[in-house]
């Protein structure tokens, strides 16, 4: 079953007068496990695409499922929240960590308002030792290089246990070196059995994804 | 519970406190005005109120006293002592004063003034000796009022002339607050009756223990002593009093106005400030917003910041008020704890009305950042 699907997704912006057409009918099915990579020239739709399958954005038309089955176009935004928050972390090519608070409180963000802190704190620890960061858990992230920010952010979406890992362009701040650091969690995340999609301009993503599309104005190109 | 402890337990404590941190000049500031609004309420009301109770304190025997003196119609310009025992007689329990009252020139050495020269059979019944002691009873010698004293630079058991004949001096009085009873009594000299070249008594000063007997027996005088002519002016101060308790409400409230505004000028700063950060932070949101937080979440998080602020400005504010109190009570009451009752209501309003501007400034950016939908916060 797969970890989650799009139907003919349609998704059009009113901007100004005219409305843009950002996704034109795309069908996407991601299984679990698997490493997808979405290419495209800019303003293709990778984006779009990537916060429909976030349920960061409802399409216009067409439907996005879950591998529980639930729709996501018929829920409220609090509904969205929610299961945004059970199935689905997010890694963005700005970080856009707190810089108030240290790189465990930043990876426990998103637990923070769920109560046993002590679980949350173990767990963010042992989530950026996993990405090589066990020494850096009371750093600022000022304090910290641009790929071990992104490191950060790779342990803040694994807090709440995802299915989907969703990365906007996740080395696109990143020299080669520390970019291929990052893709090699990813790959790590992957055998877990973790869904990973990511949008990127970066050839060596595609490498390391096991299956790339390419969305051409707002369609897959075959 | 440590702080550490309490921002593990309630983690928008610490968001709050870290965001504010970040902008510390800014979250300064905008505490600073709640301080000052607080300190302002809380403060100008209690000046208000230590202010009333100094005020009330002078006038406290003037409430509980009438004169009497000759009236309109009368036939005669000075009080016999048969009018003085039927005073006496109608007043019932009330302490009854009969007073000789007139000015002449008091010499000290070669030094001379204009005084209030006052006949009073019995001194010590309203006054106390700051030098020297009261007589009980007297036929020679005078006392000095306080300030008089001072002016002419006389002492106990000096000599004193008034008005040619020479006394000595057989007490100088404590500085007394009392008014009514006696007018001034501080600048004037008191004299035995009996050394007055008249006999008869210009007032009749009469003090009940509280202004609701002293108003029921100055209209029984009124209506016993007169009847149809207007022989005798019977006066209390019903209306004075009332007239100042009024004044009084209303500089209170003006005081209160002003305190109030300097709140309201706080809380727009508190507002910008908010607003400011909820649109710097529109990413940070927007990231909050993705991982799961609900905008309820989100619109907690925001005004926890707020109320922060003015808790914080609220409880600096307070202390300061108290501070601030205890200095006007010194001032005006004498005595650095003596609040009068009812003070600390004014700092409770004031920590009130301090939070509450903050929470409420607070309300509408924290909305707004609430809103935004995470998509259009991250799209640059």
């Amino acid at each position: 079953m797969a970890a989650i699907s799009a139907e003919s997704v349609v998704k059009e912006y009113e901007s100004g007068s005219r409305t843009l057409r950002a996704l034109k009918g795309v069908d996407v099915t991601i299984e679990p496990g698997e490493f997808v990579s979405v290419v495209g020239p800019s303003g293709s739709g990778k984006s779009t695409l990537l916060n429909v399958l976030g349920l960061l954005d409802v399409p216009t038309s067409g439907r996005v499922a879950l591998d529980d089955g639930l729709t996501a176009g018929s829920l409220s935004t609090s509904e969205r929240t929610d299961l945004r928050k059970r199935h689905i972390g997010f890694v963005f090519q700005q970080f856009y960590l707190l810089p108030t608070l240290t790189a465990r409180e930043n990876v426990e963000v998103p637990r923070l308002l769920e109560g046993e802190p002590g679980e949350t704190r173990d767990r963010a620890r042992r989530l950026l030792e996993r990405v090589g960061l066990g020494d850096r858990l009371d750093h600022y992230p000022d304090e910290l290089s641009g790929g071990q920010k992104q490191r950060v952010a790779v342990a803040r979406s694994l807090i709440n246990d995802p299915d989907i890992l969703l990365a906007d362009e996740p080395t696109g701040n990143l020299d080669r070196e520390t970019g291929n650091r990052v893709l090699d969690v990813f790959s790590e995340i992957v055998d877990d059995g973790v869904s990973v999609v990511t949008v990127t301009h970066d050839e060596l993503v595609t490498e390391y994804a096991d299956r790339t599309i390419t969305l051409v104005d707002g369609e897959i190109d075959p | 519970m440590t702080l550490g402890a309490l921002t593990r337990r309630f983690p928008t404590v610490l968001l709050a406190k870290r965001n504010l941190s970040r902008a510390r000049a800014r979250s300064l500031l905008a505490t600073l005005g709640i301080v000052i609004g607080v300190v302002a309420i809380s403060s100008l009301g209690m000046f208000g109120l230590a202010f009333q109770e100094s005020q009330l304190e002078r006038a406290s025997a003037l409430t509980t006293t009438a004169v009497v003196t000759p009236g309109e119609d009368a036939t005669f310009d000075r009080l016999s002592e048969d009018h003085v025992a039927a005073i006496d007689r109608e007043s019932g329990a009330a302490d009854v004063y009969a007073m000789k009252t007139t000015r002449g020139t008091v010499t000290r050495l070669k030094q001379s003034t204009d005084a209030s020269v006052k006949g009073l059979e019995e001194p010590g019944r309203l006054f106390e000796a700051e030098e020297g002691k009261i007589p009980e009873s007297w036929r020679s010698g005078v006392v000095v009022g306080a300030t008089l004293a001072e002016d002419l630079d006389v002492h106990a058991g000096e000599s004193l002339t008034v008005d040619g004949t020479t006394y000595r001096v057989r007490a100088v009085l404590a500085e007394t607050r009392m008014f009514g009873l006696v007018n001034q009594p501080n600048e004037a000299v008191f004299l035995p009756p009996s050394e007055f070249s008249y006999e008869r008594y210009d007032r009749v000063a009469v003090q009940e223990d509280s202004p609701a007997e002293i108003r029921r027996t100055s209209d029984r005088l009124e209506a016993t002593l007169n009847n149809r002519k207007e022989r005798f002016d019977v006066r209390d101060f019903r209306s004075s009093v009332e007239r100042f308790m009024e004044q009084m409400a209303t500089i209170q409230q003006f005081l209160l106005g002003v305190g109030g505004v300097s709140l309201l000028v706080a809380s727009v700063s508190i507002l910008n400030v908010m607003l400011m950060s909820a649109v710097e932070r529109r990413e940070e949101i927007g990231v909050l917003r993705a991982v799961g937080y609900h905008r309820l979440d989100v619109l907690r998080l925001m005004l926890g910041e707020a109320t922060l602020l003015g808790v914080i400005g609220a409880v600096v504010g307070s202390v300061l008020s108290v501070a601030l109190g205890m200095a006007l009570n010194a001032m005006l009451l004498g005595d650095p704890t003596a609040f009068p009752p009812g003070a600390f209501r004014y700092v409770a309003l004031g920590f009130a009305f301090g939070v509450g501007a903050a929470v409420i400034s607070g309300l509408y950016p924290a909305w707004k950042a609430s809103n935004a939908r995470p998509v259009e916060a991250l799209r640059d």
